[in-house]
């Protein structure tokens, strides 16, 4: 999951995930396999965050799969297969 | 005896807390073979965070329905009893003295801990059990800040505390050293349905039973598998509490009531003339180990723990900080017993009544191990359906009152507005529980945690939002 991102659809998925993490941490440099903890995320940033992409791509993500996400990088992989 | 996973054994427990340990100590005595997965070093996240009070009615809370309050009573009597041929048992097979201190002192400040202090002494004297009334001034150690002295204090002798972690090391000692015990120090990742545990080094082992004692990491085990239907969601009370050198060390248990989230702060002795000071208890629907304490939880704990109980603590030296997860599932009840797999049994969701419980719930495995499947002869089977509480008025009244607490830190409201911030944070999480803001992120906790110590969470959403 560290590979660059180079498709165009996984490059505009990518885009939109940052700008929902962003809303939520502030427009601020973000590696694309930071861990929330190391962007300071806690758990109820993760729910903000869940229910956000949930509303962004249109889809619903199970608690069990909210679990694992730790990175922009499993966001986007997610919403890759599940769109 | 130590490591040689793969050994084979009747049963492998995996937890190193107090609840593993305490299971693995009585099923040798039966005789049984136990393969004990305790990750690598650690004495269990839980146990080794906790105050290891033995407390039986000086839990109980004024909001709790009879029944729920009669059966924990009931229960923490049964569990506390037990200590006093537990402890010299494990103590002798380790060669390490615990001390028990013997007596809990409850002080209170304002109406809602008079409410609960109340609830106390009603619960004891309908038990006939000993609850004194006392002067503050004549609990040992108190010495709260000016300004912050208790209206009133109550002494339980028949309640105790101890030393938690050299317990902890003392069982370690004893079970390490059964013949019957190997110990496997690598960490869980999952369990099976057949009675398999596989660990992060690769190890596979194999039993006829596999006893989950992991706390909150259970639902991961059994996630991992693919089982985690298994069992209910068990979520987690997450606890700071600090190990402090005073020049003057508290000389006994003392502890405010249980107050909104929190488990009462109390001090308790331990051994090498150290204070252990906690401790926060912060809902958590997805709990993290490595997130270490942070500030603000220090700055709760030990400004209170300064004012309220011992004012000389401000110039005690920290020498340890830890963090804990106490399991609770949603009827705050624990897990005990065989799950719909036969193999697999729990002994979890102890929430706040680890150490007290621990004896117990050693027992009621060995039952449960000994019974046919279809037999459960205690209120807490891990097969059970679990209720999600009423979240009704009175818990979103007392969520709003414990939030406008945590706020106001001990200062007053403008003349005259003593009640608005409690009724405004009343109205918002009422609608916030009623569904009508719609707020999404907030409408997914509560459907996941509909309990009123989520509240709080909910609270904390609503302020990021407006950010």
């Amino acid at each position: 999951m560290s590979e660059p991102i180079t498709t165009p659809d996984a490059a505009e998925i990518e885009q939109r995930v940052r700008a929902v993490v962003a809303s939520i941490i502030g427009d601020r440099p973000v590696e694309h396999t930071s861990t929330w903890r190391e962007l300071g995320m806690d758990s109820l940033d993760l729910l903000s965050l869940v229910t956000s992409i949930e509303d962004e791509f249109e889809l619903r993500i199970p608690d069990q799969a909210a679990m694992r996400l730790r990175s922009i990088a499993d966001v986007v992989v997610l919403v890759s297969v599940s769109c | 005896m130590t490591a040689t996973p793969g050994d084979g054994g009747d049963v492998i427990v995996v937890g190193a807390g107090i609840v593993g340990a305490a299971i693995v100590w009585r099923l040798v005595q039966d005789d049984r073979r136990v393969q004990w997965v305790t990750g690598p070093g650690a004495l269990g996240s839980a146990s080794a965070a906790a105050g290891a009070m033995l407390a039986v009615y000086s839990e109980v809370s004024a909001h709790q329905d009879a029944a729920t309050r009669d059966l924990e009573v009931t229960t923490r009597a049964q569990g506390r009893a037990l200590w006093d041929r537990w402890l010299p048992a494990i103590a002798a097979a380790a060669g390490v003295e615990v001390e028990l201190t013997p007596g809990i002192h409850v002080v209170g400040s304002g109406p809602r801990d008079a409410v609960n202090l109340g609830a106390i002494r009603s619960a004891a004297a309908a038990d006939g059990a000993r609850c004194e009334q006392v002067a503050p001034r004549d609990v040992p150690g108190l010495k709260p800040d000016r300004g912050w002295e208790p209206s009133e204090a109550v002494f339980l002798p028949d309640e105790a505390s101890l030393d938690g972690g050299r317990l902890l090391e003392s069982i370690h000692v004893a079970n390490r050293s059964h013949p019957r015990v190997t110990v496997v120090a690598e960490r869980a990742v999952r369990a099976d349905a057949h009675g398999t545990v596989t660990t992060d080094a690769g190890s596979v082992l194999s039993a006829s039973v596999v006893v989950l004692a992991a706390g909150i990491d259970c639902g991961d085990l059994l996630l991992a598998s693919g089982l985690g239907d298994l069992m209910p969601s068990v979520f987690a009370g997450r606890g700071v509490s600090v190990l402090a050198r005073s020049s003057e060390p508290t000389p006994g248990c003392m502890r405010t009531p249980n107050r909104s989230f929190a488990c009462g702060l109390h001090l308790v002795p331990r051994a090498d003339g150290l204070t252990y000071l906690g401790a926060t208890n912060r809902f958590t629907t997805q709990p993290s180990h490595e997130v270490a304490p942070t500030v603000a939880e220090l700055d709760d704990l030990m400004s209170s723990g300064v004012r309220e109980l011992d004012a000389r603590l401000r110039r005690a030296e920290v020498v340890a900080m830890t963090v804990g997860h106490r399991p609770v599932v949603l009827d705050r009840l624990p897990l005990v017993g065989r799950t719909a797999e036969p193999a697999i049994f729990l002994a979890t969701a102890t929430w706040r009544n680890g150490f007290v419980l621990a004896p117990l719930i050693a027992e009621l495995i060995a039952e449960d191990l000994a019974d046919e499947p279809e037999v459960t002869k205690h209120p807490f089977a891990a097969t059970r359906t679990v209720v999600a509480p009423q979240l009704d008025g009175a818990a979103i009244l007392r969520a709003a009152e414990g939030i406008a607490d945590t706020l106001l830190g001990g200062a007053a409201l403008a003349a005259g507005r003593g009640g608005d911030l409690v009724a405004f944070l009343q109205s918002a999480l009422s609608a916030e529980v009623d569904g009508s803001d719609g707020d999404r992120a907030v409408a997914r906790l509560l459907e996941r945690a509909p309990m009123e110590e989520a509240l709080p969470l909910v609270f904390e959403l609503l302020t990021r939002r407006r950010r």
